[in-house]
Order: structure tokens, then C-alpha cells, then sequence
């Protein structure tokens, strides 16, 4: 186990909007994070990161303790006014080597552009540096906010296969927050379904282990028969 | 890039009107025929023999270097306050009083105090000088650190970026309109109340000089050394302080 997390309630402006809910991380895990929008699933991403300590509950680490995290964030959050391979040199750690970047920066097809600013990149290219960023810290958790939103489909199946890539390269735990059922089942281990806000887990579903990272039509048909679930207890149950 | 970015198209209505102004006061004072108000051509004449007297080198590099002084101190203390101040809370509730007294303090009231409490020296006349400006600097870097992208410092904060680090790469860029705008405002107030401080109670630079040619009523001189001053702080924004933001403003597209 890398992280336990129990909610009891998080508030935010006056209003419950996350909890109560609790799940385990294993190592090497990728755990998908589905829910509708404005559900609170960025705010659980958030609590586990670190950046939002007000809330009820407890977050507890593996025997190993706070992990080395990466981030991928919504939006690429990259500093425009420093190059490609400076926004890479921003979050290595003192004493890394110099040229770490090298190999992710030619993987992600960015090399010909490390020494650009951040602000010339396209949509497609920033996203590409954001997953860059993220793993060149050599995580053991990442966090993955949507990673793909914002990528037209051909992109995003691009950048999924190379967010695949760098996992089996270096395997590492994830926690992925999507509202893309499909992305869900073709990278995930485990999936949580979470209800509108206040988020709660309406079910977890483990990804039978032959179709696990298959992708293609046995992804597709797993997301439909858990959009089924999904509509059985927003129908059925209210 | 646009032609208006760069260096050497100053345009032609640039370059003519500053000449428009010459040509003005040169023909208005040479109707006039006053003493009060000598052509520029006169005056032009007097900078170029105070130059080659050598005083007017001297006074005005002592000058510059009170200047010089007084702007990298209160740049300094002000910008870390305002930093701090627009960082923690806490800081900004416990300074804001400060700040307001010393905004509304007159000038000539801070340097007169200063000298009385530590007499007529150099360091009580830059300290006035510095006092006088840091304020300014304060509020306006404040109002730039309020500003700074709230996600960039979350996911400098996510990967753990060290503090001196972020504080170089992620706030100082976003910081850099407001340390180029509190310098610019700076160095004009500045050197007025370095002359003020001078003529009060120095007994060097130009302001001492210009005090003296008051006294003497020699209006070409005290043009001669203003004009010397204004020449000068110009050179400076187009030596130091325009290729200084281009090179800060390289990576907007």
C-alpha cells in the first residue's frame, strides 16, 4: 500500500463537497477516478497532493512514507517564460544530472523544442511537457487531473499510449481523475465511481486482469456495461 | 516584431519634437532678451564649460552616486516588504500603517528630521532620500506579488520547488512589469529629492550647485546643470532600463 485516504467531510464556501469516502492506493496501482463534473474529484486529487489540508479526515502514507509525487494538472500550468527544458529543470531535484530531460523530452517528441519558450507551444505540445514534467521526478505516485481534457481524440489516444510507456518503463502508482469512462478502462486497475457532490463512491470496480491496459474494443465494452451501473443508481437509486 | 520595438526607429515625430522645443525656447528667450531666461544655445555653451572646468563631472557623479544609493536601497528593502507584505497577511496588516504614515509624510519634513536626529551627513541624506521612495516601491510590489498565478505557485509547490528557486523562476517573472514600473517611478523621484537633500544640506552635487547659482540668480548655470541631469537619466533608460525589459519581455509572443 502507498496511501490510505479517508474523507469524512471536506466543505468548501458553506456546502459539503467530497466525503464521506475512503480508498487505499497499492503500489504500482493506477486507480481511475470517475465521477460527474464538479463532483469534487479535483478537490480529492488536491487533499492527496498536499495542497488542501482543510478537511475532515486522514491521509496516511505506506511504510515508505510521503511519496515523490508528480503532477499533472488541468490546465499545463507551465511557466511561459522560461524554456521547454528549463519548466523540466523547475522541479528536479538538487543534484539531479543535467541532461535527465533528455530522453523524455525525445520520447514526447519535444526535443526539437526544449530550448523555445513555453509560451510558443501549442495545446498538444504543453500537454506533452505537463506529462514530462510530471515523471522526470521519477514519481511513485503520479496524479493525473485530466490529463487529456482539452486534446482532440487522435491527441489524447497519443498521449495515453505515451502516459502507458513511461508506466511500464517505470511502473509506478496513479491516481487518475477522469470524467472519460473509456480512458478509465483502458488504463486502469481499479476504477471508483463517484456520485454528484458531495462525492461518495458508488462502486469500485477491478479491471479483470486480462483486459487490464488492452485498450481497443474490450476498454470500450467495459466502459459501457459501468455506464450501466452508472445509470442504474442515478435512475434507480436518485 | 513590430518597428516600435525596436532599438533604433525612434520615429521621426519622436525625434523632431524634443528639436520643436529647442527651436521654441532658443526664438522666445532671444525676444525676451532676459536674464531670467537665457537661449538654449547659452546655456548649451555654459554646460559645455562646466564640463571642461570639470565641476560639473564631479558634482554630477556625486550626485549620481547618492542617486545610485538611495534607489538600490529602497528597491531593495521596498521590494522585500512589499513581497512579504503581499505574501503573508499578517505582514501586510502589521506594515499597512507604517506604510501610510510614511506615504503621507511630506518629503522635506522625513529629510529635515533626518538631519536633525543624525546630523548633516551622507548617511542621513540617503536614508531620507530612501525612505522617501520606499514606500512606493512597497505598495507597488505588493500589488505585483496579489497578482502572481495562484495555480503556478500550486504546482510549484506540488513538486516541491525549494523556496529560492520558485521565488526566481515562478514569482519574479510575474513580478518584473511592477519592479520595472517602481523603478522607472522611482529614479524620476528619486533624483528630485536627492537635489532637495543636497540643497538642504549638502555641500556638493548639483542640487548644492543649484542652490548656489540661486543665490548668484545665474539661470543659464542652473539650466546648464539640470539639462546636464535630465541627459543623463535619459541615457540611463535608454542604456539600461529598455534592453533591460526587452531581454524580460523576450518570451511574450
Amino acid at each position: 500500500m502507498i496511501l490510505s485516504l479517508e474523507v469524512r467531510r471536506k466543505r468548501f464556501a458553506g456546502r459539503d463537497v467530497l466525503g464521506p469516502l475512503a480508498f487505499t492506493l497499492d503500489d504500482r496501482e493506477i486507480l481511475a477516478i470517475v465521477g460527474p463534473s464538479g463532483c469534487g474529484k479535483s478537490t480529492l486529487l488536491r487533499i492527496v497532493g498536499g495542497l488542501d489540508p482543510d478537511y475532515e479526515g486522514s491521509l496516511s502514507w505506506g511504510a515508505a512514507g510521503r511519496q515523490h509525487l508528480g503532477t499533472v494538472f488541468q490546465a499545463p500550468r507551465l511557466l511561459p517564460w522560461r524554456t521547454v527544458r528549463q519548466n523540466l529543470d523547475l522541479v528536479l531535484p538538487a543534484g539531479s544530472e543535467p541532461a535527465a530531460g533528455d530522453t523524455l523530452l525525445r520520447a514526447l517528441d519535444l526535443w526539437p523544442a526544449r530550448d523555445a519558450f513555453a509560451s510558443t507551444l501549442s495545446v498538444g505540445m504543453a500537454r506533452r511537457l505537463a506529462i514530462a514534467r510530471a515523471f522526470i521526478v521519477e514519481p511513485e505516485l503520479v496524479l493525473l487531473d485530466e490529463p487529456f481534457v482539452s486534446l482532440d481524440e487522435a491527441m489524447a489516444g497519443e498521449a495515453r499510449q505515451l502516459l502507458l510507456d513511461a508506466w511500464q518503463r517505470r511502473p509506478m502508482a496513479a491516481l487518475l481523475v477522469t470524467h472519460d469512462l473509456v480512458e478509465a478502462a483502458s488504463l486502469a486497475d481499479r476504477i471508483l465511481l463517484l456520485s454528484a457532490s458531495p462525492a461518495r463512491i458508488i462502486q469500485t470496480i477491478a479491471v479483470p486482469a486480462a483486459l487490464r491496459r488492452r485498450g481497443g474494443d474490450a476498454a470500450v465494452e467495459l466502459a459501457h456495461s459501468l455506464r450501466g451501473a452508472l445509470a442504474d443508481h442515478f435512475l434507480g437509486g436518485g | 516584431m513590430p518597428a516600435i520595438d525596436r532599438p533604433r526607429s525612434i520615429g521621426w515625430l519622436r525625434a523632431l519634437s524634443p528639436l520643436l522645443l529647442l527651436v521654441l525656447w532658443e526664438g522666445t528667450a532671444r525676444l525676451l532678451h532676459s536674464r531670467m531666461l537665457p537661449p538654449a544655445s547659452a546655456v548649451f555653451r555654459a554646460l559645455g564649460q562646466e564640463i571642461v572646468a570639470g565641476t560639473l563631472p564631479l558634482d554630477l557623479a556625486i550626485t549620481l552616486g547618492r542617486v545610485a544609493a538611495a534607489f538600490v536601497l529602497s528597491m531593495v528593502l521596498g521590494s522585500a516588504l512589499g513581497l512579504a507584505m503581499g505574501r503573508w497577511r499578517r505582514v501586510d496588516q502589521f506594515f499597512e500603517s507604517w506604510l501610510t504614515i510614511l506615504l503621507n509624510v511630506p518629503a522635506v519634513v522625513l529629510i529635515v528630521l533626518l538631519y536633525i536626529w543624525f546630523g548633516l551627513n551622507e548617511v542621513a541624506a540617503i536614508a531620507a532620500v530612501a525612505l522617501n521612495k520606499l514606500p512606493a516601491t512597497a505598495v507597488t510590489i505588493r500589488e505585483g506579488r496579489r497578482a502572481v498565478d495562484r495555480e503556478l505557485l500550486e504546482m510549484a509547490e506540488s513538486f516541491r520547488v525549494p523556496r529560492g528557486r520558485g521565488l526566481r523562476h515562478v514569482v519574479l517573472p510575474q513580478l518584473t512589469p511592477y519592479l520595472f514600473s517602481a523603478a522607472r517611478n522611482g529614479l524620476s523621484l528619486i533624483w528630485k529629492i536627492v537635489l532637495v537633500v543636497e540643497l538642504l544640506g549638502r555641500s556638493n552635487g548639483v542640487g548644492f550647485r543649484i542652490q548656489v547659482y540661486f543665490q548668484l540668480f545665474d539661470v543659464t548655470r542652473l539650466l546648464a546643470y539640470t539639462l546636464a541631469f535630465i541627459l543623463v537619466m535619459q541615457g540611463f533608460e535608454w542604456s539600461v532600463m529598455q534592453p533591460l525589459e526587452r531581454r524580460a519581455n523576450r518570451w511574450r509572443r
